[in-house]
This record gives C-alpha cells, sequence and structure tokens, in this order.
C-alpha cells in the first residue's frame, strides 16, 4: 500500500503540513549583535575547549570603541555579566573594560571580548600578538575577519568560527567543538 | 571460518602505534567527545549516533529521540523497556516479568532481530537469535546520561542489525563525570531490586566507574504456563575507566558481566525457562590529532545461553575491531572513515542447536560525508559495505551430511552488502527545521537462520531496509515545547522467514526444510510528537504514531494458522502516547499513559494436546491503556524517597501471547553522596 489506497486522510494531512510549513518560510528572526548574559554565560563554556586550555586564573578584556559611549555601555554590560567571574575549569576569569585604543598588544589578557563596534584590526593584533582568542556577539565582524569567534544563544545557540582569523591568531579548539560550529 | 587470532592482535598494535605518533603537539583538549560540556554550550543534547560526527540532536539527519537522566529518573522504572515504551514510533512488548521486546516503527516480534542496542557503541544485541536480551545489560539506569533512539536504518555507521533503528545508551564519562549512588527498591510481585555505583578519580588523569545490580522477583501470574517456571532475577558488575595518556589522547577500558533467569518468549512463539550469561571486555583510544578525530575500538562479547527444557547449551563469542578518523576537510566539509573487523562464532554440543560450530568474519569499510552547503542547509550522504565469510564445523550425520542436508561445503559462503544513509537538513526559519531522508539498512540473518543444525541455510540473504523520509520539527517558545514530525516509507525485501517458513527441499538423505528469504513487506507511517516544559516547574509531551504494514510474503494465511510471522496484523496501527510532571520544592510528580491499537500475536501450544490440535493460535491483543505515575520526594540533599505506580488503572493486561502484564506497585529510596 502506497500513499493512496486506504489513508488517503495521510496525503491530505502532508498536504496541509507543507502548506503550513510554506507560510512559515518568510519569518527568520533578526540577530541581535550585543552579548546576552546567556551569551557571556556560553562564551566561559566556549573557552573551555581552547586549545590549549585555560589553565590558571586570568582576565578577559572587555572591549569598546574608542569615543563610542553605546559601546563603551555594551561593554560595562557584558563585563557586569560575569559576576563573580567566568567559571572555565577550574580557572576563574574576571573582566577588566578597556579602550581599543588602550589594548595595546593584549600583554596580560588570556581572552578578549568586543564589544559592539570594537571588533577590528586593533583587537586582531592583540590576538595575533599573544595567540589569545577574540570572541563577539557581531556575526558580520567575525565574517570579516575582526574577531574570531561570534556566539548568539537565542533561540538556539550557533557559533560562528572564521578559520582564518584562528589561524593567523594562533588559537585552536578541541576538534568535536569545532565539528558543531560553522566556520568558514 | 575465521576465528580469534593473531590478526587482531596485529591490527589493534598497529593502529595504536599510528595513533599515537599522529598526536598533535600539546594540546589540551578536553575528551575527544564530551557530552556534558558540548550539552552546556549547545543547550541540548549532543549525539554522535545519527553520523559519528558529535552533532546537535535537532540538526541530525535522522530522525532521533534522546531520553535524559532526568527523564529516566521521574519515569520511575525499574528496567529499559519500561523507560523506553513513552517514546514516540517505540513498541514494547512485554511477554513476562523479565522479558520484554522493542521495536521502532512496527515488526516487532518476540525475539526481535531488527533493532541494534549499543551501550556505549558496544553491541548488546547477541548475534546467535539476532537478539537483544534486555535484562542481561550490563547498565544500572542511574549510571546512563542518556539514550539515543535513532529511528529507521542506520547501518552506514553501524552496520548489520541497524534495520529499524538503533538504541545506543550512553553512561556517564568516568573521567569528566562522578556518580556515586545506592538504590533500595521492593514493591509486589515480591521485588528485591539494588543497585550501587561509585566513581573514583585520580587527580584529573583518570577515573573509574563501577556498578553492580539486580534483583530478584516472582513471575506475573501463570496458570498455563509450561515447563518449569522460573523466578525471574538479574545481576550485573561493570567496570569502566578511562585515562588521559597525554593532553588531547584517552584510553578507556570497560568490563563487564551479566546473569539473567526469566521466563522467556522464543521466536517459536513459547514462553520457556532460559539462563543467560555475559561476559564483555573492551578497549577504546581516542586521539584529538593533526589528522581528526581518531578512534580505535575493540572489544569482545561472551555469551553462555541454555533453555533447560530443550538441554541446549550454546555459547556465543564476538569480537569486533573498529577504527575511524573523523576530520573537517575544510570549513564546510567532514568526512569520516571507518573501516571494521567483526568474526563471531555460535558453538554448541554436535547435537544441539548448531550442531558444532558456525561463524563468520567481516570486513566492512565506510564514509561519511557532511557538507555544510549553508548555514542553515547541510546534506550528509553516508555508505558502508560489509564483506561476508562463513564457515561452519561439526559432525556430519550420513556420510559427508549435516542434519539439515548439507555438506560442511556448502557453508564456505562470502557476500558483500552495502547500505547507505543520506539526509538533507534546512533550518527553514529560526524555528523550523525540515528533514529529508533516505536510507538503505541490513538485518543480517542470525546465526540460527545461517546454522541451525536441521533447519539453517547457508544462503539466506540479508533482509534490506529501505527508508524515505520526511520530517519536520517547530519550536513553540511561547509554550516551552518543540513539535516532531516525521512521515515515512519503509519497504523490506528479501525478509528472512521463521521456523514455521522452511522452504522445502529434497536433499541425499531426504527432504528437509530450510530457512529462506520469504518475500517482502512494506510500511507507511508518520508521528507527531510535543515535548515542554515550563519555567514554573510543569513539563509534559503527548505523541501519536501511525504505522500501516502491508506484507507481501510467500507464506500462507491459514486458519488454524501455520507461521507467526505476520507483520501486517502484528504492528499497532495507532499508538497514543501522553504524559506531564510538576516539581515543586522538594517534591516531584509525574503521569505517564499510552494506548495501543489491537494486533494480533501468535503462541504456540505445546504438542502434548490431543492430535489434531492446531499448534499454533492467533492470539488477538485487545486495545489497552496503561497508566504510570510516580511521586519522588527529596528527604534531604543525599536522600530521595520515591513511589511509583505502573499500570495503576489495571490490574492485568495482555501485551503479548506471553504472560498478562501486571500492575506493579515500587517503592525505591535513592542516595547521593
Amino acid at each position: 500500500m502506497g500513499l493512496g489506497g486506504r489513508h488517503v486522510w495521510l496525503r491530505h494531512l502532508l498536504t496541509a503540513s507543507l502548506g503550513a510549513l510554506a507560510l512559515a518560510l518568510p519569518m527568520r528572526v533578526a540577530r541581535a549583535a550585543t552579548l546576552t548574559p546567556k551569551d557571556v554565560l556560553i562564551l566561559g563554556r566556549i573557552f573551555g575547549f581552547l586549545d590549549p586550555a585555560v589553565a590558571a586564573d586570568g582576565v578577559v578584556a572587555v572591549v569598546y570603541a574608542d569615543g563610542n559611549d553605546a559601546s563603551r555601555k555594551d561593554a560595562e554590560a557584558i563585563a557586569g555579566y560575569f559576576g563573580d567571574g567566568l567559571k572555565v575549569g577550574t580557572a576563574t576569569l574576571k573582566p577588566k573594560l578597556v579602550d581599543v585604543a588602550a589594548l595595546g598588544d593584549g600583554a596580560g589578557f588570556v581572552a578578549i571580548i568586543a564589544a559592539q563596534g570594537a571588533s577590528g584590526a586593533a583587537v586582531m593584533a592583540a590576538a595575533k600578538a599573544h595567540n589569545i582568542v577574540c570572541a563577539s556577539g557581531e556575526v558580520d565582524q567575525v565574517q570579516a575577519g575582526k574577531c574570531i569567534v561570534a556566539i548568539r544563544s537565542d533561540p538556539k545557540v550557533e557559533i560562528t568560527l572564521n578559520r582564518a582569523a584562528a589561524s593567523a591568531a594562533n588559537v585552536g579548539f578541541a576538534a568535536a567543538f569545532r565539528m558543531m560550529i560553522h566556520e568558514f | 571460518m575465521a576465528r580469534p587470532g593473531p590478526l587482531r592482535s596485529l591490527l589493534l598494535a598497529g593502529a595504536s602505534t599510528l595513533v599515537l605518533s599522529a598526536v598533535k603537539a600539546p594540546h589540551a583538549a578536553a575528551q575527544s567527545v564530551d557530552y556534558g560540556a558540548l550539552e552546556q554550550v549547545f543547550g541540548e543534547p549532543v549525539t554522535t549516533s545519527a553520523t559519528g560526527k558529535p552533532q546537535k540532536v535537532s540538526e541530525a539527519p535522522v530522525t532521533m529521540e534522546i531520553i535524559t537522566q532526568d527523564d529516566i529518573r521521574r519515569s520511575g522504572a525499574d528496567n529499559l523497556p519500561d523507560v523506553l515504551q513513552f517514546v514516540s514510533g517505540v513498541d514494547v512488548r512485554r511477554d513476562a516479568f523479565g522479558d520484554a521486546d522493542v521495536g521502532i516503527r512496527g515488526y516487532n516480534q518476540a525475539a526481535n532481530p531488527h533493532l541494534l542496542v549499543l551501550v556505549n557503541g558496544r553491541q548488546v544485541y547477541f548475534d546467535d537469535y539476532g537478539v537483544v536480551a534486555w535484562n542481561t545489560i550490563p547498565v544500572e539506569l542511574d549510571e546512563i546520561r542518556q539514550i539515543e533512539i535513532v529511528k529507521g536504518p542506520n547501518s552506514a555507521l553501524f552496520g548489520f542489525n541497524a534495520a529499524s533503528g538503533v538504541i545506543n545508551i550512553i553512561t556517564y564519562d568516568p573521567l569528566g563525570d562522578s556518580v556515586n549512588s545506592v538504590t533500595a527498591q521492593t514493591g509486589t510481585q515480591s521485588l528485591a531490586e539494588g543497585s550501587a555505583i561509585t566513581t573514583v578519580h585520580a587527580y584529573d588523569v583518570a577515573g573509574l566507574r563501577i556498578s553492580a545490580g539486580g534483583y530478584l522477583a516472582s513471575e506475573f501470574y501463570h496458570p498455563d504456563a509450561y515447563g518449569q517456571v522460573p523466578e525471574p532475577e538479574r545481576g550485573s558488575l561493570s567496570a569502566d575507566g578511562k585515562a588521559k595518556l597525554a593532553p588531547g589522547v584517552e584510553l578507556e577500558l570497560s568490563a563487564s558481566k551479566s546473569s539473567s533467569q526469566t521466563y522467556n518468549e522464543i521466536p517459536a512463539g513459547i514462553l520457556l525457562s532460559e539462563n543467560w550469561r555475559t561476559n564483555s571486555v573492551g578497549t577504546q583510544l581516542a586521539a584529538d590529532t593533526q589528522y581528526g578525530l581518531i578512534n580505535l575500538n575493540a572489544y569482545h562479547n561472551g555469551l553462555a545461553f541454555d533453555l533447560p527444557l530443550l538441554h541446549s547449551p550454546e555459547t556465543d563469542d564476538v569480537y569486533v575491531v573498529q577504527a575511524s578518523d573523523l576530520f573537517k576537510l575544510s570549513a564546510d566539509h567532514t568526512l569520516r572513515v571507518g573501516v571494521e573487523y567483526r568474526n563471531n562464532t555460535g558453538q554448541s554440543s554436535a547435537t544441539s542447536i548448531f550442531g558444532g560450530t558456525i561463524g563468520y568474519s567481516l570486513w566492512a569499510g565506510s564514509l561519511m560525508w557532511n557538507w555544510d552547503i549553508t548555514p542553515d542547509l547541510s546534506l550528509t550522504n553516508a555508505v558502508r559495505v560489509d564483506s561476508v565469510f562463513l564457515g561452519k564445523s561439526g559432525p556430519t550425520v550420513f556420510g559427508p551430511y549435516l542434519p539439515n542436508g548439507l555438506t560442511l561445503a556448502d557453508y564456505d559462503r562470502s557476500f558483500t552488502a552495502e547500505s547507505f544513509n543520506s539526509g538533507l537538513v534546512y533550518k527553514v526559519t529560526d524555528r523550523d527545521t525540515l528533514r529529508l531522508m533516505a536510507a538503505r539498512g541490513l538485518q543480517a540473518p542470525s546465526l540460527v537462520d545461517f546454522g541451525y543444525v536441521v533447519n539453517g541455510n547457508p544462503d539466506v540473504n540479508p533482509t534490506i531496509v529501505g527508508n524515505y523520509e520526511l520530517g519536520y520539527d517547530r519550536d513553540v517558545p511561547g509554550l516551552g515545547s518543540t513539535l516532531r514530525t516525521s512521515l515515512f516509507y519503509q519497504t523490506q525485501t528479501d525478509v528472512i522467514g521463521g521456523l514455521y517458513d522452511e522452504r522445502p527441499v529434497l536433499t541425499p538423505i531426504g527432504p528437509v526444510g530450510l530457512i529462506d528469504n520469504i518475500g517482502s513487506s512494506h510500511e507507511l507511517g508518520l508521528e507527531l510528537g510535543v515535548k515542554g516544559h515550563s519555567e514554573s516547574g510543569f513539563r509534559w509531551f503527548a505523541n501519536y504514531s501511525f504505522a500501516s504494514v502491508t506484507d507481501d510474503l510467500a507464506i500462507a494465511r491459514t486458519d488454524p494458522p501455520t507461521t507467526n510471522l505476520d507483520y501486517q496484523h502484528g504492528t499497532p496501527e495507532h499508538t497514543v502516547k501522553f504524559g506531564g510532571g510538576y516539581s515543586i520544592g522538594k517534591w516531584e510528580f509525574d503521569s505517564a499513559a499510552r494506548w495501543e491499537s489491537s494486533w494480533t500475536d501468535y503462541k504456540l501450544f505445546v504438542p502434548v494436546l490431543p492430535p489434531g490440535t492446531p499448534l499454533l493460535s492467533a492470539v488477538r491483543v485487545a486495545n489497552y491503556l496503561s497508566i504510570n505515575a510516580r511521586i519522588g520526594y527529596k528527604l534531604t540533599e543525599r536522600l530521595t524517597l520515591s513511589g511509583t505506580a505502573e499500570q495503576f488503572n489495571q490490574a492485568r493486561i495482555v501485551t503479548s501471547n506471553g504472560l498478562p502484564t501486571e500492575r506493579r506497585f515500587l517503592a525505591k529510596i535513592t542516595a547521593q553522596f
């Protein structure tokens, strides 16, 4: 027995389902560029897949764009999401607000989080100088090679990695983790 | 027939050397597939059972369900089939207290041979009869991280017997997780049950988990039982150790023993007392190398089985060596290359089931290619080729002839079988996912099909299972729910006949009947399911499964019946399952119900009846509703009390031709430390 025969109603159900699906097609939710508390929490877990691993307590540079109030407020919010610190294995990471103009070569930081508008050459230069990861909520900036990894946790967790940027900064992740994210 | 020999040792040693020499310079990655850490990142269960690649379940190119440890605890069940019974598309037929058969998408039968069941990737399916004896699986419910249920064939990854589906039981990681608990349970049917699990860690480099458990109980009411009815019991002991050999390199060693005594339904359609003793030992090396994720896996399963009434003790040994490499060829392309060697042997006395020894060795190669065409569209194709070399030894009875009229030379057979899985996953919107799938799976003939002393047939072919499927998932965040639907069409060709479906053959020693392929069958099915929870502590699920099976088998349907092979009438068309729960403070309340439409089973009556009495009889399993409920109370941070009522709505329900399933009340205390 195929789709015909005794169960014609199934064919109708399938048709109705596909129709409903077609109506749903255009509804793609716009992606937020700023990091949420959930994003930051997950970032800490993502840092747990860094290779080599974060082995000791450290400081994360939360970088904002020079002279950009919105960016600074975003960075302050991100730093606030750290609470008592991000747990990465047995290590605890604390945030430090840094003006991108004052980031220098990134010495003293175990990672960089770029607030809105802060990704760019200065951030990547610091990442390359000390082989540290740069994370952002701005997928387009990561795609442009201005940061290494982007995170979005709503409605589902999506992680994007720029392979060239990661390679240039000599930043690696565990292979199993890389199997589960978008790379380009 | 190939036997365990130096080849396997050489293969393992060579491959191990290769892997260790290729490990990247100092890497400190987490374990190769750290389920717990990945689940924490992605916010949903992670699986490798779909393609061999770690994936979010929502992105897997198969239809699958995950049962979590929370689901297991809240079910109140004390055995795996009872945990599985509320999953959409999963059929459970219980034949006795300690005997149940689990099927996926119909085609369930006594000693169901269509389903592959694994524990951490190690098969717990027995090649002798092609059966899963759930009572023997050496795992305690509290040490399970998740149960992964793949619906439809997945032979391109797992090989033979991943025909109707795969159930992979994933336990907690002995290195990354710490599970320490003791449970004691009692209840109706004179149940006395307990388990103990402990994990020890040596710094961050080694971990060992040891678990033990078992029960003693009384069998369900059995006034018309045939033969001696044993009191059901189970015992199990297992150990799983893992160590980091180097950054990114982990070695796992595992071993288990189990024993089971049950009243069990055999494929002929009758309950008999059965004794099982199993053992296993295995090792797995996982390395995160510059060449990708390399896995080497080797294990041995041993079984000693006896049907005391028939005086037919036999042993079954399976040796498996697997190697795979999973790597990203580029940003969008992931490949998995695998090879497998397998050797199985069934052995009995000259006058018993195999009339000597039967077995085969198998070489297989597989390739999986995953292509992320866009961030929202991915295509996965997997193929596998199995080459099988069959052999038999044992005494002949009339000159060169075996009792089935064949010669040992007739068993020098080899054949090749191909399987594939293909899946397109399209994330239509942030909330909607569409899956289009096609697969060709294989169900191998069992060692009994090949080599049963009186009717085994070396020329019987694997059953080929085709599956064509459309799936659609939609998240409904307002309800905290996910809707999952699947519409599938499945074909089975070269269906392997049973004991009653022998093909008559005239041999030099006279006419005999041989087990054979007897035709085809196909199925149209639909699954609708929703599962969700709220922040306020409520949870719910509901699912509906429809399955319409049509047989085209070369057997006569007569009254009284002459065969018990009847998938068309032996599969319930409609199944509805629903339930919900609520957690508040120290309390947990859960209830679940299952309704199944009627179907037909077949029962063998023993030949002590008056002449002319039919041996087989059709048994109508009427539609039934079974409702469970559980209440849990956290006495302290470490102690939990729970009470479960299984099938509390009816004292007895006929769920197969076996013993009617009885209402059960269970009381349990769990200590975690």
